[in-house]
């Protein structure tokens, strides 16, 4: 079926990222990658996209309402949170799982992603396995319903524990399941969340120490990415590794339009989600994102 | 669900900052929910011909000729602004300007009256209250579907939020009579306490009717990102101005991008009018024609 055309290439902002992780770290001048432009499929050449995180929007909305809601409201991506009413979960049996990939495939969405609290910051060791071992039974669920990737995250920084421990820690563990996700083609997006492990400084220790180029960053539209009005510190130490991005309220004074022109200057052409904190009922959905949509295309634009 | 309940939840999801606490969901509106594609009609205010209209010494146009130069120039509506019509009121002089324009094939795409609704509890406010009733009265008599009302600014001795109270309050004490007469109160981006989208739409969700909506203005933000904030104010907006300039905060006037505004106004799912409420220096009969014929241009290349 493949509706998820987007699962089976790399962009070139994917080569250009996988590139320089390679050869150092993404140091390199992007000139100096000798990829020529006019070489690279038609694709790459699509701009950004819109799709829904189902928290806290749809958390109530089942999976038929869900993408009702984002086809009429033209939204191409959804990234299931765990928990939520639309039961995309890793203990659908192999049929539904089946099913809800078919459903997926026919509603036209072009990327589907898993939102899961897989995390990775307890000092206890066995809460950390645990952890893991859900996050690998998030990746079969994704590849079985043909998920791009599943969004993990750290959640704080434990009081006494030395902050660089517990970085390396969570970086160690993504190392981890970013192998275990390249196993099943499936990405692993480490959220930029969690108090402490939200500073893009932990997080830009965290990738490095991650070192894994099937592991990257879900940009989370976070306060303390914002520096005297401006994410683009943040975006220094954190945009190479983007691979997903959530954004808020657009209503807000988070810089919308200067991290849209970051990303497009990168020729980010993956998708942001929308990721709003208040449930909305199902039958307000369209106009809801509809608006929301309207919003958006002319901050990206 | 309610109509009401789905409208408080929407509301509250699409404010600004996205307050999801319960004093505001329990007061919010809704965006107008539209049907169909979006739709952009295009219609010039009487506004636009004030120089015409009033004269320096004496007035060289009268609403009547207003509407059939509207008609000639190939308008698909006009905006009655009261400004111009000949007072006291008559019922006759408002049956003729509807005919006029029923028979030229003009929607009547609005009118619109001069207020303050800033004004603390009294004397004061009751008579801009009454302004704007009485309005919306004639608005009905032309068949106007909307009222252009305004906010107005911080009186003295007031704060802000103190303003936008009343503000708020004289809306309110409006929407019994919108009802009644069928017509919705615009409030329009003019400046003053509602200079800013999230001003705006802090408004509007605040008056629980759904005889509220905005009245944008497309040139009236002088903010950091004037398109931002129309963006931000057009799932609200149940009439436009098109200014044919835009001037972000601190720079220079720009002349506006027609088509930029149309895809705005589409993306938001808009159906209405895009009407030309003319500012510039350039004769307004070189630029009505001319304003037209981008508007035209743009609604037919929207993607």
């Amino acid at each position: 079926m493949a509706p998820y055309e987007d699962h089976d290439i790399l962009s070139r902002r994917e080569l250009l990222r996988l590139a320089g992780m390679a050869w150092g770290a993404g140091m390199l001048p992007t000139v100096a990658l000798g990829i020529p432009h006019s070489a690279l499929p038609q694709e790459v050449e699509r701009k950004m996209r819109l799709g829904l995180v189902t928290y806290n929007v749809a958390r109530d909305w089942d999976l038929p309402t869900i993408l009702r809601v984002c086809k009429e409201a033209g939204l191409e991506g959804v990234e299931f949170r765990t928990t939520h009413r639309h039961g995309v979960e890793p203990t659908l049996d192999a049929a539904r799982r089946a099913e809800v990939r078919q459903m997926c495939s026919e509603a036209g969405l072009k990327q589907l992603s898993l939102g899961t609290v897989c995390e990775f910051h307890s000092p206890d060791p066995a809460e950390v396995r645990r952890h893991v071992a859900d996050c690998a039974a998030f990746v079969k669920l994704a590849q079985d319903i043909g998920a791009r990737g599943v969004k993990v995250r750290p959640n704080g920084l434990p009081k006494d524990v030395p902050v660089q421990k517990t970085l390396e820690q969570i970086g160690k563990a993504l190392n981890e399941c970013g192998r275990i996700g390249a196993d099943h083609g499936v990405e692993i997006w480490v959220e930029v969340h969690g108090g402490g492990t939200s500073d893009p400084a932990n997080m830009r220790t965290i990738m490095d120490v991650c070192g894994h180029p099937n592991v990257g960053v879900t940009w989370n539209s976070n306060g303390t990415d914002v520096r005297d009005g401006s994410v683009k510190q943040a975006y220094e130490l954190l945009g190479r590794f983007i691979r997903c991005c959530h954004i808020t309220d657009l209503w807000s004074n988070y810089p919308w339009r200067e991290l849209m022109a970051l990303l497009r200057a990168d020729r980010y052409d993956r998708f942001m989600l929308c990721e709003v904190g208040t449930p909305v009922p199902p039958e307000a959905g369209t106009l809801f994102l509809r608006c929301y949509a309207g919003l958006w295309r002319e901050l990206a634009r | 669900m309610s109509g009401l309940h789905r409208r408080e939840v929407v509301a509250a999801a699409i404010g600004a900052g996205i307050t999801a606490c319960a004093a505001v969901r329990a007061r919010a509106a809704d965006p107008p929910a539209r049907s169909g594609k979006p739709l952009v009609k295009a219609g010039i205010a009487a506004y636009s011909y004030r120089q015409q209209l009033t004269g320096s010494q004496q007035p060289t146009m009268t609403m009547l000729d207003f509407v059939r130069l509207a008609a000639e120039t190939g308008w698909d509506g006009v905006e009655l602004t009261s400004y111009y019509i000949p007072t006291p009121v008559t019922q006759a002089y408002l049956a003729d300007l509807k005919r006029l324009c029923f028979v030229n094939g003009l929607q009547v795409a609005a009118s619109s009256v001069g207020n303050v609704f800033t004004h603390p509890a009294g004397e004061v406010r009751d008579r801009e209250i009454a302004k704007v009733k009485e309005w919306l009265g004639h608005a009905q008599a032309l068949g106007a579907p909307v009222l252009r009302v305004f906010a107005g600014n911080v009186q003295a001795g007031q704060t802000p939020e103190e303003a936008e109270r009343c503000c708020i309050e004289c809306l309110e004490a409006c929407c019994d009579r919108a009802a009644e007469t069928g017509v919705m109160l615009g409030l329009e981006n003019h400046g003053g306490i509602v200079a800013e989208a999230s001003a705006v739409t802090r408004i509007l969700r605040a008056v629980k009717s759904p005889w509220v909506g905005a009245n944008l203005d497309t040139g009236n933000f002088r903010t950091d990102d004037p398109y931002a904030d129309i963006a931000a104010c057009a799932p609200y907006a149940v009439t436009t101005h098109l200014k044919t300039e835009i001037q972000p905060r601190g720079g220079q006037k720009q002349p506006a991008d027609v088509k930029r505004i149309v895809q705005i106004l589409a993306d938001s799912g808009y159906r209405g009018f895009l009407t030309l409420e003319y500012e510039g220096a350039e004769p307004v009969a070189a630029a009505a024609p001319r304003t037209l014929a981008a508007i035209r241009q743009a609604v037919a290349a929207l993607s």
